[in-house]
Formats: C-alpha cells, sequence, structure tokens
C-alpha cells in the first residue's frame, strides 16, 4: 500500500470536515460579494452564480437525472437567494450553496416518483455517449462523498483545489475522496468489462 | 495512476484523460441565472425592527391616552355647571309662602309671622349663556295642561283634605306659640273654652 493510500485510509471519514480557513482573498471577497447580493445587487449574485453553478451543477448530477440537473441548480440559486439572510459564515457561501444542493437532489427524489432514466442510446445511436453514460451511472453507483468529488473532477474539470475552495472541504478530504473514488470507480468500470 | 494529474491536472494520466474527455458531455454549460421574480428579491429584504417606528407608535399612543383622559374630566356634567361665567349670584327676593289662614281664615287665630319674609340666604342660580337656544335646554311644553275637573266626590274630598291641613297647621302654631310663650295664646285657649261652654 503506498503512502497516499495509507492516508487515504486515515481521512476516510472526513469527507463532510468542511476548510473553514481559505486564502484571505478569497474568503474577503466571498464575503463582500454576499453582502452587496444582500443589498440588493443582481450583478454580484449574477457573479455568485457563475463561480459556484458548475460546483452546484456537479453536485446535483451525482445524485439526480441529468435531464432535471439543470431545473434543480436553477432552484438551488433561488432558494439561495431567498435565504441569503440565514448565511451565518458569509465566508462559506460555498459550503452553503454545497449543501442546499445537496438537500434539493434529496428533495427531488422525495418529491418525485422514482422512475427509470431512460438513457440517450435510445433515440441516437451515439458510442461517445453511451460510453459516457456506463461511466457515468458507474460512478454514481459510489458512495456519496467520492461521486460527488469525482463528478467535480471528472465531468465539471475542477482541480483538487478548486473543489476544496468551493464546498468547503478541506484539500486532504477531497485528495482522499479522489484517490479512493478513482480506485472503485477503476474497479466498477473493470467489472463491467469483464462482462 | 498519476495523482498529480488527477489533483490538480499537472503531467498526464492517460485513463482520467480518457474518463474526462467521455463525461465531457456532461459538463455544465454557463448560462445566465434564471430571472429571479420580483416577488423574490422583495422577499430578501426582512424588514428590520424600526426603533424610530416604535416611538412614533407609542407617541401617538400615549397622546391619544392624554386626549381621552382631560376629555373625560373636562366635559361638564349635565347637571352641573363648573364655569364661573356661567353663576350668578342674585339677591334674595320674597318668596310667596302658602299659609294655610289663606285658605281658612280664622280670626281668632293669629300668626306672628306671617308677615315676615322667609329666611333665605344668597340663592346661586345658574343662568344659561344667552347665545344657547332656550329650546335646547328645556322641554317644549306644547299646548296648555288641560284644567282639572274635578267630580262632586273629589271635590268633597279635596276640601276635606285642605280642611284638615288647616286644622293641623293651626294646631302646631298653637304649640309653637306656646312653646315661645306667646300672650295670645291664652287668648285661644279662653276662646276654645267659650265655644266649648
Amino acid at each position: 500500500m503506498s503512502d497516499n493510500e495509507m492516508t487515504g485510509e486515515l481521512f476516510l471519514f472526513a469527507g463532510t470536515e468542511v476548510n473553514p480557513a481559505g486564502p484571505a482573498e478569497k474568503t474577503g471577497g466571498r464575503a463582500r460579494l454576499v453582502e452587496r447580493i444582500s443589498e440588493g445587487d443582481e450583478d454580484a449574485f449574477s457573479e455568485l452564480y457563475r463561480m459556484y453553478a458548475p460546483m452546484a451543477h456537479g453536485i446535483v448530477l451525482s445524485r439526480v437525472p441529468r435531464n432535471d440537473v439543470d431545473d434543480i441548480v436553477q432552484e438551488v440559486f433561488i432558494s439561495a437567494y431567498k435565504n441569503l439572510s440565514t448565511l451565518r459564515d458569509k465566508n462559506a457561501v460555498g459550503a452553503w450553496l454545497a449543501m442546499i444542493a445537496r438537500n434539493k437532489a434529496n428533495e427531488y427524489y422525495r418529491r418525485t416518483r422514482q422512475t427509470d432514466e431512460i438513457s440517450d442510446d435510445l433515440s441516437r445511436h451515439d458510442a461517445a455517449r453511451t460510453e459516457a453514460n456506463e461511466i457515468l451511472d458507474a460512478i454514481r453507483t459510489l458512495p456519496d462523498t467520492f461521486r460527488e468529488t469525482l463528478v467535480l473532477r471528472l465531468v465539471e474539470g475542477l482541480t483538487g483545489q478548486e473543489i476544496a475552495d468551493q464546498t468547503g472541504l478541506t484539500p486532504e478530504s477531497v485528495r482522499v475522496n479522489l484517490h479512493r473514488g478513482m480506485k472503485l470507480l477503476r474497479q466498477k468500470l473493470g467489472i463491467e468489462v469483464k462482462r | 495512476m498519476n495523482e498529480d494529474y488527477l489533483w490538480d491536472k499537472t503531467g498526464s494520466d492517460a485513463r482520467v484523460e480518457k474518463l474526462e474527455n467521455a463525461l465531457r458531455v456532461f459538463r455544465y454549460t454557463p448560462t445566465a441565472p434564471r430571472e429571479l421574480p420580483a416577488k423574490v428579491l422583495a422577499l430578501t429584504e426582512k424588514p428590520r425592527p424600526s426603533f424610530f417606528r416604535l416611538g412614533l407608535a407609542l407617541a401617538f399612543a400615549s397622546a391619544a391616552v392624554v386626549i381621552f383622559s382631560s376629555a373625560w374630566f373636562l366635559l361638564p356634567n349635565k347637571n352641573i355647571a363648573l364655569d364661573s361665567e356661567l353663576v350668578n349670584v342674585i339677591e334674595p327676593q320674597p318668596v310667596p309662602v302658602f299659609h294655610a289662614m289663606d285658605i281658612l281664615p280664622d280670626p281668632t287665630v293669629g300668626s306672628p309671622t306671617r308677615n315676615e319674609p322667609p329666611l333665605a340666604g344668597k340663592i346661586r342660580r345658574i343662568v344659561r349663556p344667552a347665545t344657547q337656544p332656550i329650546s335646547a335646554l328645556a322641554f317644549k311644553v306644547k299646548g296648555k295642561r288641560p284644567p282639572v275637573k274635578l267630580t262632586d266626590e273629589e271635590r268633597y274630598a279635596y276640601g276635606q283634605l285642605m280642611l284638615a291641613l288647616s286644622i293641623t297647621s293651626s294646631k302646631l302654631m298653637i304649640v309653637r306659640d306656646a312653646i315661645a310663650g306667646n300672650a295670645e295664646t291664652s287668648t285661644v285657649v279662653e276662646k276654645k273654652n267659650l265655644y266649648q261652654k
């Protein structure tokens, strides 16, 4: 077992740990951004949306069928806008948005009946898309912490540090989640290939 | 597996890159945020407690209490006029006294106090301002009271009642004079004795 894998074992249960501190300029900027939104600055809200929409999209995509992801992401930001006054730590707006996204995804399953998602390959026989669907389905079978981090990394293209900054997780937790998630995903995909 | 590439995309890892390329189709495509409804914008601005408004409300409430309590104590009672301008002091005037002798004169019984004016101090009488219509202060009496028509029995009873009153009145005066030691008392008694004879 490598050092990284050993480290991964140690941080296995650190997935929800919040990273309170960050670069001063980033945290101060986020707080100022939230204050501007509270004052009614819609441009500030658009900026917040641009910053965190990929993160919210990735979190929702790791849980919800693709066709409904965009709507839920919009709901996440509208809900955030409505409840911005309840945000205590303005520097933790990313973690707060991530929590809202997770809640909205869970709420989606409470309010809708469980249905089988119709894959795109029924309408168009696109080999690339079929492969992508298979990989995404495999990721969705992973534990929450792993699949969320993997989607943010592999689908949304965020780096480990960006994931940590935006979701509020510690960089160590993100690193562990990436490493262990990739290991599990390879196993999943290898099993499927063997079939 | 290249850990650095997985972490910050430095270096290269063919397997991870292949996964990235395959999953790129699901990547978030930047879109403008959905336009926020005005209602949502209004809801975000929660009303803060305004101490100025609270103070204003308290001031209004206090003023209302003061005004109503002042009005309650200052408004005149219907039966009592406190305004000094409405009260005149008038001199006493002789008041006609009903005397039993006027009804049933008896020359034998005199009343030493008959012609004396009644005792009276200063009388306070409430005079309402002239601007106020009298009709508003008093009941209007429409027409005169019809004359009382007595039957014979009633008239007889009335006469008997007056007689009884006069007798009582004269006896009371005798008693009073006796107490005062009036000289006429003996005369009256003598007269009475004379009648009895």
